[in-house]
């Protein structure tokens, strides 16, 4: 899928010509100390990010046309092979629009990310150029992202409350669950975006304070309805199938927790990135600012790693050939989709760790020490093939599993690879700002 | 003097290792990618009743 001889084949969506007038080299470069208003050694910067950050930031177009592919074969499935009434398929429609909507929000705002903190010296926004929208407003289309986002996802919701479903699941799981998953993401597209118009020559301010708001909102709505969700889970399971409960139960204590984690994240930077009074002489430069946070956040981010680990391999443990009623004797395709669950919740939060770190702070794993950071870069590139193995390989389970029933067969097969997509969208992202900041910050210092 | 030189020709040559051993990774995806098409093609049109009944 991602031919590596093809890369800078790819990257060559990176056209000089594309660039905007947006550049303030002084402005972007206060990210590091060394490069504040150093034009050359900006420029070499530049050229070292160029170097080591194209590859992940150009495979971030690839995802979004991954995602808009799979997904919209995704959703034709959902309208055309299914048969019921109008609004079950109405909330399914939402429901899978939601995510693909997700993974595209994802993706461009990861897309702006990579570009913002680039002090390049011909112009800011560079890796922008393959979405023409985002070259002329980038700030603009990032909020619009925002709003259709918000919308499909208070509409799932809505119809999701609205029908009863079939009675299998009752109510109050669908709604907390759907509640969950629409505030996390709009928590986690908040944070992105605002870093990323921080990080602009000519960052817009007015945005601050909502921003702000919204996330301490989410810090505290996001865990408590992850564990609600968890409860209502383990109430409604429970009594029939245990151990499914259990599977399910797990699952959503790990969304939670890394949910929670995120959220802290997510606070301590937006909080530098906007900061209270934007107007005061003592303000800190916001790419300053949000490398310190994202430095600071390493604490957190530590207990990430082997808290996630631990449930989630209790979470794929207790999936391995379990036959109960949740999962419909369909033990195999459970335990195929929680290895790739966990799997990318576990790269995902390696990376996003290994970007929040600059190496001064001590990290968990002892690769990443001194010297040490190459060996956990190609872990990390072995982590993201092995997301993508576990994909593409709980698309075909489920396909065969489903045999016979054509209509099962192609909604699981591209419900997996959208997720497939949308997942090493995120992770290609992470992966490009950790080199675009590592190029940047210069070697990993000793520990 | 020859250290200098050494060292950028064996970070060049990690790298040709490294996207080597990622092309035949991403060949892999591809080819399980291919292989699970041709399988939901295959259980799309074979008999049936899916795991519901």
């Amino acid at each position: 899928m991602n031919d590596a001889a093809d890369i800078n084949d790819e990257s060559d969506i990176n056209d000089e010509s594309d660039i905007n007038d947006e550049s303030d080299i002084n402005d972007e470069s206060d990210i590091n100390d060394d490069s504040a208003g150093d034009a050359p050694d900006a420029a070499a910067r530049f050229v070292e990010f160029d170097r080591v950050a194209r590859e992940p930031a150009a495979l971030l177009p690839l995802a979004a046309i991954a995602i808009v592919a799979f997904g919209g074969l995704h959703l034709i499935v959902d309208l055309f092979a299914f048969s019921g009434d109008f609004m079950g398929q109405l909330g399914g429609v939402l429901t899978d629009s939601h995510t693909v909507v997700t993974g595209v929000a994802l993706v461009v705002c990861f897309s702006a990310l990579v570009a913002a903190p680039v002090p390049s010296p011909v112009g800011s926004w560079r890796v922008l150029s393959w979405v023409p929208a985002l070259r002329s407003a980038p700030e603009r289309t990032l909020h619009r992202v925002m709003v259709v986002l918000l919308a499909v996802g208070v509409a799932q919701t809505v119809i999701a409350a609205a029908n009863a479903y079939d009675g299998d699941r009752p109510t109050a799981v669908i709604v907390t669950h759907d509640l969950f998953y629409v505030t996390t993401v709009a928590a986690v597209v908040t944070l992105l975006i605002a870093v990323a118009v921080s990080r602009s020559s000519a960052p817009d301010w007015s945005r601050a304070p909502a921003a702000r708001q919204a996330l301490a909102g989410a810090l505290f709505v996001c865990p408590a309805l992850g564990l609600l969700l968890t409860i209502l889970w383990l109430a409604e399971l429970w009594d029939f199938d245990t151990r499914g409960a259990l599977v399910v139960g797990s699952f959503a204590l790990l969304e939670t927790v890394v949910a929670t984690a995120v959220l802290v994240v997510a606070n301590v930077v937006v909080r530098s990135a906007y900061p209270a009074d934007p107007a005061s002489p003592d303000r800190v430069t916001p790419g300053r600012s949000v490398s310190n946070a994202l430095d600071n956040s390493g604490d957190v981010l530590r207990w990430m790693v082997p808290v996630s680990v631990v449930i989630g391999a209790l979470h794929v443990l207790l999936a391995v050939g379990h036959d109960g009623e949740f999962s419909a004797g369909l033990g195999f395709v459970a335990f195929a989709n929680s290895s790739f669950d966990v799997v990318a919740i576990v790269v995902g939060v390696l990376l996003l760790r290994q970007a929040g770190t600059r190496y001064g702070v001590p990290n968990l794993l002892a690769v990443t020490g001194a010297g040490g950071a190459p060996q956990l870069d190609q872990l990390m590139r072995v982590g993201v093939y092995l997301v993508a193995y576990l994909g593409v390989f709980s698309a075909l389970v489920s396909a065969w599993v489903f045999r016979g029933d054509a209509g099962e067969v192609w909604y699981y097969f591209f419900n997996r690879l959208v997720r497939t997509a949308i997942v090493l969208g995120v992770l290609f992202g992470i992966r490009a700002i950790h080199l675009a900041r590592q190029a940047f910050a210069g070697p990993p210092v000793e520990i | 003097m020859d250290t200098e030189r050494a060292a950028p020709a064996d970070e060049a040559s990690q790298r040709e290792s490294m996207l080597a051993r990622e092309s035949l990774l991403a060949r892999g995806v591809a080819a399980l990618f291919v292989i699970a098409l041709v399988v939901a093609t295959i259980s799309s049109l074979v008999g049936g009743d899916g795991p519901y009944g």
